[in-house]
Order: C-alpha cells, then structure tokens, then sequence
C-alpha cells in the first residue's frame, strides 16, 4: 500500500477514533455491562482504541520509515 | 524505627538519588541559552518518551486521577480518551516546528508564532497567557507534593515542609543543568510512575476483592450509576453529555499547547525522535488503567471519603501495607509530581524571559541565561507561596487555563498551514478566544449544553482569526513559504 494511502488512513482512522468517544457514538458504549476482560463497558472501550492507535501510528512510522530509506 | 521514619529515610534516599541525576545530567550540555532551554536539540528516544508522558501525566495522575474515578466513575474515563487523540497530531506538527525552530533558532511557543507573524505585542500576549496558566499548575504539584509526604508521615512532616524538600531539589537541579536535568530526571522518574502505577493498579483490587473482575461486579451491584458514560459531576449528579463530549475536545486540542510541552519540540535530536515518541506515546497513555483501578478499589472499600483525592494515600494506609510498598506509593506520587514541576517551573521562567524581556530589551547570552534562573527561584517562591495556603480556587483557576491555552492551537495550525493567515488575524483570535473563554467562565450559567468554556472560545476564536485574516493584507510570500514548507534538517539522521 502507498505511503499516501496509508496517511489517509490513519488520518480517517483517528476522525472515526474521536467520533467513538464522544457523543452521540459514545451512546452506544454507554452502559457499565458487559464486562469484558473484567472491565465494564465504556473502559474497555477507551483502552481498546488506545491499542489500536498505538497499531496504526506503528504501521504508519514502518511505512514512513521505509519511504524514506527508499528515497535515500 | 518506627514506620514513618522507615518510609521518611526511603524517600529521602530516591530524592537524593533524582537530584544526583539531575545534576548529574547537565554536564557536556553547551553555557547557551539554546543549551539550558532546548538541551542543544539532541534528546534521544529513551529521554523524549519519558520527558513527554512524564510530563504529561502530573501529581493528578496519582491523586486527582483515582479521586475522580473513586468520585465521579466513568466521567473519568475522558482523560484516558483524549490523551492519544490531543497527541497524534503532533506525528505531523512537531517535525515541522522542530525544523522552523532548528532553522530560525527558536527555542519558545511565542519566538515560533512570531516568527510567522511578526509582533512584539502577541510575543508579550503569548508569554503574560502562559506565566498565568502555568504558575497554578506549579502550585499544585508542589501541594501534590507535600500531601503526599505530609499523609504518609502520619503529619509528622507537615505540608509546607515536604513541599519545601521536594521542590528545593527540584530547583537545584534545574538551575545547574536546566532542561538537561528535566529530561533525565523524568526517565528515572517516568519509570518509578509506570511501575508503580501498575503495582499497585492490580494488587489493590486483588486485595480488596479477589480480582479487576470481582471488584467491578460487586460496584455493579452497588453503586452501578458510577461506571455507565458520562458518570457524575462532583457533586453526585448525572454529568451532562456535552460536558463529556467537550472536556474531551479541549482537553485533546490543548494537550500540546501547553508551553512546558510544545517546547519540547525543540529538544529532539532528530526528526524521527519526534515521530516515535508520538507513536510511543499510547503505551504511556495506558498507565492511566492502573490509576483508575486504584480508584475503583476505594468505591466499597472506603466510602464516603470526605475528599476524593486523598483515596490513593487513604488506601495505602488503611491496608496496613508494608513500609516499602508505601515509600515506593510515596515516591512514585512525588515522582508524578516533580517530573511535571519542573518541566513546568523550566518554560514558565524561560517563556517569561524570552518572549516577555527580550523582544523589548538587547541580552547577552549570559544575561538571559543568569535572568532565567533568577525567575526559576521567583516562579519557586510564588508557587510556593500559594500551595502552602488553602483553598480550592487554584483548581478552578487551572481548569480555565486549559481553556485559554487551548487558544494557542488555531495560531499554530494557521502558521503552519494556513498561507492566508495574517498577524492582525491571529492576534484578534487570540483577544476574542480568550474573552469568549473567560467570560463564559464566569457566566456558566448561559453554556449551551453545558459545553466547556474553551471549546466556546474556540469557535469564536476561529471566526474572528479566518475574518480578521481576509480583511489585511496577506503577508510576504517568503516569510509564510518558511513555515509551510520548512526544510528538512536531519535528512542525515533520520535513521
């Protein structure tokens, strides 16, 4: 995938991130059960899309670093 | 020995122990001032990661923090949401400030804007926002502080003296090697957080209830409304969606406006330095898990705890824990506290004089130098001053400068991105951002759904920046083409 695909991406990516954990997305993650992980609801919820931008923002520095060692 | 003067001699030895290391860090740094404020430009990895969520996370990582989730349940959960959000675009703007910097030898928030838009006016508006945003923050970490040494001495060293101990350190080291001194003080100290964030995160609801699990099952069956979206106000009432929502916003927006953060842009040795803090940053971000267990640990453990952010200490004592475990509470909480004081107490005194003298008065090198730490000690003693005196107005003090710091984003966006932009755009932005700010502070009553104040100011701001911008004349096409195409500087090692 191009370096340019992969920007956009990440940028939609984190526009989608912000609309999970507000309102009025956030309604649908609102409630304390299930539990998962032994977590309620809404926390699980919050930590899964840290670890998921943790995974984006890596695919993106791979793909950024490789661009630039092909170019030198 | 009894327990305190176990627990005392312990802290006292990881104080020694930071300040070794702080003075310790300021040798082979240049006696400039782009040595003592951006460390020469040369942080490494290890130290940018650590600077950056250290600093990020404060003495309210390990006492505002669990008191809110103790307090308030889920409403909490806003300050795990924007952190990532608030530094992920910094993977783009913080290469580019640091190459404008690099070039032009900026080493202040206000010295890049007025690089762009030249003017000595928004240089002083800039510095005078800043110094008022950023002493309430150095209060509360020195009371952060000194709680912490006051509640684990059982008051035997009472607030004003722990804070007084703390602190001293901390001015000592920043004064002899300045920002060298913040950056490795708070890899030590950014490991110390970490640890024992996580340590005690997982022991204390395994020893209160058998396990994360059972502990949130049994607050189900008891207290369910605090762990539904958006959990409470302070006062125990339901908040309010646009209150979540924009606590979110303004928090994510003025994340890296805050001088003793965006100044750190200047620091990194290279541009891929800067990058993969930005992508290590999330794994920092989830220290705050921990934190927030503690706090739920606290909800049936303890209840009806008078103040909330005392939970963490409250706990730690109750639980007859053994004296290590408490020292080791006690200096990740001063570790939490400190590694923010100082990056705080470093940019307040440098902001001032950089961009509140300089523009306005010649300096040597070494006057600017010598008058930067004569500020650290005057912007020490006022902090100081102010966190041995009571009182609650601080907090709300701090909570609206976040709100008026968040106005410096719409000028660095425009700088970096917006040809058009124009210096009479930018400082009418900044006036009416910052009035819309303060005066729905003290009008909340007329807040559309209970919106933050400086997402208001926000709005305001953009429309009169954009208006105000299309009314003059657009700048000179080589002062804008500098900042939105810098060059690159470290083609060489970005490896």
């Amino acid at each position: 995938m191009s370096l340019s695909r992969i920007r956009r991406l990440t940028s939609a990516f984190f526009v989608i991130y912000l609309l999970a954990v507000t309102w009025p997305m956030a309604l649908l993650f609102a409630a304390a059960e299930p539990l998962i992980l032994g977590l309620p609801l809404p926390l699980f919820w919050a930590v899964l899309w840290i670890v998921m931008s943790f995974a984006m923002l890596l695919w993106l520095d791979h793909a950024e670093q490789r661009a630039e060692s092909e170019a030198t | 020995m009894s327990q305190w003067m176990w627990v005392s001699t312990l802290v006292a030895a990881y104080l020694l122990l930071t300040l070794a290391v702080g003075v310790r860090a300021g040798r082979g740094r240049s006696a400039t001032v782009d040595g003592f404020v951006a460390g020469d430009r040369d942080f490494g990895l290890l130290v940018m990661y650590f600077v950056t969520g250290a600093t990020v996370f404060s003495a309210f990582a390990f006492l505002g923090g669990p008191g809110w989730a103790y307090s308030r349940g889920a409403a909490a959960f806003y300050i795990l949401a924007y952190g990532v959000l608030g530094m992920a675009p910094w993977y783009v703007i913080g290469p580019k400030v640091a190459r404008i910097g690099r070039r032009f030898g900026q080493v202040t928030q206000a010295q890049f804007l007025v690089g762009r838009f030249p003017s000595r006016g928004l240089s002083l508006m800039i510095a005078v926002i800043s110094v008022i945003a950023l002493i309430p923050y150095i209060t509360l970490q020195m009371r952060g502080a000194g709680i912490v040494i006051e509640a684990v001495t059982e008051g035997r060293v009472p607030l004003w003296a722990g804070a007084a101990g703390a602190y001293g350190i901390v001015v000592v080291y920043v004064l002899i090697s300045g920002v060298a001194a913040v950056g490795w003080t708070n890899t030590l100290q950014g490991v110390f957080m970490i640890t024992i964030a996580w340590v005690l995160g997982l022991y204390l609801p395994w020893s209160l209830y058998g396990g994360v699990g059972e502990m949130f099952r049994q607050i189900m069956e008891q207290r369910p409304e605090l762990l539904a979206l958006p959990g409470l106000t302070g006062d125990g009432q339901p908040w309010s969606w646009g209150g979540y929502t924009s606590a979110i916003l303004i928090s994510a927006v003025g994340l890296a406006m805050w001088p003793h953060l965006f100044m750190k842009a200047f620091t990194a040795r290279s541009e891929r330095v800067l990058k993969r803090t930005v992508v290590l940053f999330p794994t920092f971000q989830l220290f705050l898990l921990p934190v927030f267990l503690i706090g739920f640990a606290g909800v049936l453990a303890i209840p009806d705890l008078a103040q909330p952010d005392f939970i963490l200490p409250e706990l730690i004592l109750t639980l007859q824990l053994p004296v290590i475990v408490v020292a080791l509470f006690c200096a990740g909480a001063l570790s939490a506290s400190m590694s923010t004081g100082d990056a705080l107490m470093h940019a307040t005194a440098s902001v001032a004089v950089e961009d509140g003298v300089r523009p306005f008065a010649a300096m040597t090198e070494h006057s600017q130098r010598l008058l930067i730490r004569v500020l650290i000690v005057v912007v020490g003693l006022i902090s100081y001053s102010f966190a041995i005196m009571e009182g609650v107005s601080l907090v709300v003090l701090l909570l609206t400068s976040y709100g008026v710091i968040a106005q410096l984003a719409p000028p660095v966006v425009a700088a970096l991105f917006w040809r058009r932009a124009t210096t009479a755009g930018v400082i009418a932005g900044l006036i009416v951002g910052a009035g819309t700010t303060l005066w729905f502070f003290f009008q909340p009553g007329l807040k559309p759904f209970g919106l933050h104040e400086g997402v208001l100011g926000l709005i305001a701001h953009v429309v009169a920046l954009v208006t105000v911008s299309k009314l003059t004349p657009p700048q000179l096409d080589a002062q804008v083409d500098a900042y939105l195409d810098p060059p690159k500087f470290d083609s060489a090692s970005s490896h």
